[in-house]
């Protein structure tokens, strides 16, 4: 505490910046925490329920069920541009066979475009920890190495260069590197955490697609 | 076939969970900056001014460790003694006696300090007597009865006399700090803390006191005055120094040497303690050079 208190208008600055980095990082953590471990769950247990009902007009019914789960967006927006298609074909004449290859194209896209939402949605925010994790320390630092020269140039006016006069300075200076790092390891820690989660979820959502596409083209095949 | 509803997420509120961030951020800094174990840690002894020539007892009383009154009692000491001079005044100037010079010297010192005054009265007791018995025989005819009053009447104001020179010794005793008694005008001698019976005050806050005393250093050997260091002392039964180490040092070269110069200069105490004394001493830059 008297460390901070004697330290520089600089390095109180600094220690500013890094603890206003910090606060925010923590609350993206906590933000984060929640929408990707709900993701998770909700991803696991739509899965489940979507392999175990086989029928979708049925599945589509329950979606509410799974508030959080990205490949439940991406079986509705699957589902809507399905049934969207299949409303306009039932009014006309019997479909071709490239009209039906049209049909699933158009899933498809709607498929990759709810993934890149999700996927956005799943990483929004974490490229601030990663600057956090990535600058944190090299602000402390800053505040340090100034810290360290109002320390010499104190050192130079008094003259006397014993361990006593400097040690005093260059702790108040070390202070900065101390919160730089407290800030950026939570953050680099949690961001590797968390893109790791993404890549898991993303990978589950593409595998869903996959599935997804595979069964509106049996279905289109058969009608 | 209808459309697959989809109801809204609610993923949680920034604004909140910088809240409960903020929190947690507090919650390390109270912990980490020793608020909460603050008072324990910073727990110091309070710098006692003691009398270095009065010794150290086992079980100090409960007082003061300085012994002497405050200094608002002394105050109001000092003009109640020349009212309690004054008071032989009027007495010692027997009408029959006219001729005598020291009750009129006796009348004239309350004005000057107490002790001074107060053997005055006493003189005036054999100068009186004689008197009395030189006046018996230039009186002609003197009943036995009136004689017998006189005498009685001299009696009870040197008996009164030797009553107020008691009570006015014992006062200027307790103005100049030998009263260890305790029915003084102040506080007793003794400790804050104190629940023993004898007059005086602890080993350690006599040996603080004997530290400052005798620490010395200049102010040109020291660049901060926020210094403090914390060292425990070490001594045997009989007085001797058995050791002494730095628990916190004060990171001052200077400073540290200056106090262990300090501590060996007491290496026997000028008394025994009767058991081995082992305590940390907390020496304050800004105390000692009070």
């Amino acid at each position: 505490m008297e460390l901070i208190a004697d330290a520089g208008l600089v390095v109180k600055l600094v220690l500013l910046i890094l603890i206003g980095f910090s606060l925010l990082s923590w609350a993206i953590i906590f933000l984060k925490f929640r929408v990707i471990y709900g993701a998770i769950g909700d991803s696991q247990r739509f899965q489940q329920f979507f392999w175990n009902k086989r029928r979708l007009d049925a599945i589509s019914k329950s979606l509410k069920d799974f508030p959080h789960a990205p490949t439940a967006v991406l079986f509705r927006d699957g589902y809507q541009e399905l049934m969207r298609n299949q409303r306009e074909t039932t009014s006309e004449e019997p479909a071709l066979f490239s009209a039906e290859l049209g049909q699933a194209d158009n899933v498809a896209r709607a498929l990759r475009r709810a993934t890149n939402q999700e996927t956005q949605r799943l990483e929004r925010y974490l490229p601030f920890l990663a600057t956090t994790g990535s600058t944190a320390p090299f602000i402390g630092l800053f505040g340090t190495v100034w810290g360290i020269m109002d320390s010499f140039i104190g050192i130079g006016k008094t003259g006397s260069a014993s361990l006593a006069v400097v040690a005093p300075g260059i702790s108040e200076a070390l202070v900065a590197t101390a919160i730089g790092l407290v800030a950026a390891i939570p953050a680099v820690v949690a961001y590797n955490h968390f893109v790791s989660k993404v890549n898991v979820l993303t990978g589950d959502m593409d595998s869903f697609c996959q599935e997804f596409l595979n069964i509106v083209g049996r279905m289109l095949r058969r009608s | 076939m209808t459309t697959p509803s989809f109801p809204p997420r609610n993923e949680p509120n920034l604004f909140w969970l910088l809240a409960i961030s903020l929190a947690l951020h507090m919650l390390v800094f109270v912990l980490f900056s020793g608020v909460l174990s603050g008072g324990k840690q910073h727990e110091r002894r309070p710098v006692y001014y003691v009398d270095l020539t009065k010794m150290p007892v086992l079980n100090p009383q409960a007082g003061r460790p300085d012994g002497g009154p405050a200094p608002k009692a002394k105050a109001a000491a000092k003009p109640t003694a020349p009212a309690q001079v004054s008071q032989p005044t009027p007495q010692p100037a027997p009408e029959p006696k006219p001729s005598e010079s020291k009750p009129t010297q006796v009348a004239s010192k309350p004005t000057t300090p107490q002790p001074t005054a107060t053997p005055q009265p006493t003189s005036t007791k054999p100068g009186l007597k004689p008197a009395k018995q030189d006046a018996k025989p230039s009186d002609s005819a003197p009943s036995g009865y009136q004689s017998v009053q006189e005498k009685m009447a001299a009696m009870r104001q040197s008996q009164q006399r030797a009553q107020e020179l008691a009570a006015l010794k014992g006062k200027i005793a307790a103005l100049s700090g030998d009263d260890t008694s305790g029915s003084g005008s102040g506080a007793p001698l003794g400790m804050p803390d104190g629940t023993g019976d004898e007059i005086g005050v602890d080993q350690q806050t006599w040996l603080q006191a004997f530290y400052k005393e005798n620490w010395s250093l200049s102010k040109y050997q020291v660049t901060r005055r926020d210094l403090q260091a914390t060292v425990q002392v070490t001594y045997s039964a009989d007085g001797t120094l058995t050791n002494y180490r730095f628990i916190d040092s004060s990171g001052d070269a200077a400073f540290d040497d200056s106090l262990k110069k300090t501590i060996l200069k007491t290496k026997t105490l000028p008394f025994k303690p009767g058991r081995t004394l082992q305590f940390d001493v907390v020496f304050n830059l800004k105390d000692l050079m009070d």
